[in-house]
């Protein structure tokens, strides 16, 4: 199983993990940084080559952790 | 060893030399997998997701990179990834990917003469390719309408 960093307009793969926990380390940076991303960029499992689940942005997989560190930011 | 290198080297530029083929992923030649092998096209047909544009609305836009959109680098993405699109070898590989439905997906014929390069990347995504082009170019090679996807397929 493998994790892509996606944009979920056209599918335009911006990195692959061999981890969740790396792919989701990563997704956090990137949006903590770029925060208008958030809806726009998420991860989406595969296997075999193939998706085996739905895209999920990084508000889905990060959305109170997000909250968080705007309010801290803030 | 030499043998089985001399094999996957044939069959590789086998593929390279075809008209339409599209290029192998680096470790079918014996590359270290982060290399990325960009060949001149040749006529190859390709598809691109595009939003949930419809063939009258494709803007230049939908094949610009993501350095274009003024879209920021990603913590693990080459710059010369950053620098060109996401395309798949066949519409099934496109469909499978789409996310977010309905969605469009827009066949285009990459002849040769202009300038368009196209590498197998991302080996773990499969008929995963980058795609390097002037947007506006690209989107007059567009041919036939675009594909609507609802569902997950």
């Amino acid at each position: 199983m493998i994790y892509a960093m996606l944009y979920a307009e056209n599918a335009d793969i911006i990195g692959t993990y061999e981890s969740e926990s790396e792919a989701l380390r990563d997704l956090a940076q990137f949006v903590g940084e770029h925060p208008d991303l958030q809806d726009e960029v998420g991860l989406r499992p595969y296997l075999d080559g193939r998706p085996v689940g739905d895209f999920k942005s990084a508000t889905d997989l990060l959305g109170s952790r997000l909250a968080q560190q705007q309010f801290v930011d803030a | 060893v030499l043998r089985e290198r001399v094999r996957r080297f044939r069959l590789a530029t086998g593929a390279l030399i075809r008209p339409t083929a599209l290029p192998p992923l680096p470790k079918d030649l014996g590359l270290p997998s982060r290399y990325v092998l960009a060949a001149p096209t040749t006529g190859q047909i390709v598809y691109r997701i595009v939003g949930r544009s419809t063939l009258a609305n494709l803007e230049p836009l939908h094949f610009a990179s993501n350095l274009e959109r003024d879209r920021p680098r990603a913590p693990k993405q080459d710059y010369m990834d950053w620098l060109g699109i996401s395309v798949f070898g066949t519409l099934e590989a496109a469909l499978n990917n789409a996310a977010r439905y309905p969605k469009m997906v827009a066949p285009v014929r990459l002849v040769a003469g202009h300038g368009f390069m196209i590498a197998r990347t991302e080996a773990d995504i499969h008929h995963h390719y980058a795609l390097w082009g002037d947007p506006e170019d690209l989107l007059r090679h567009v041919m036939g309408d675009v594909v609507r996807v609802d569902e997950p397929s």
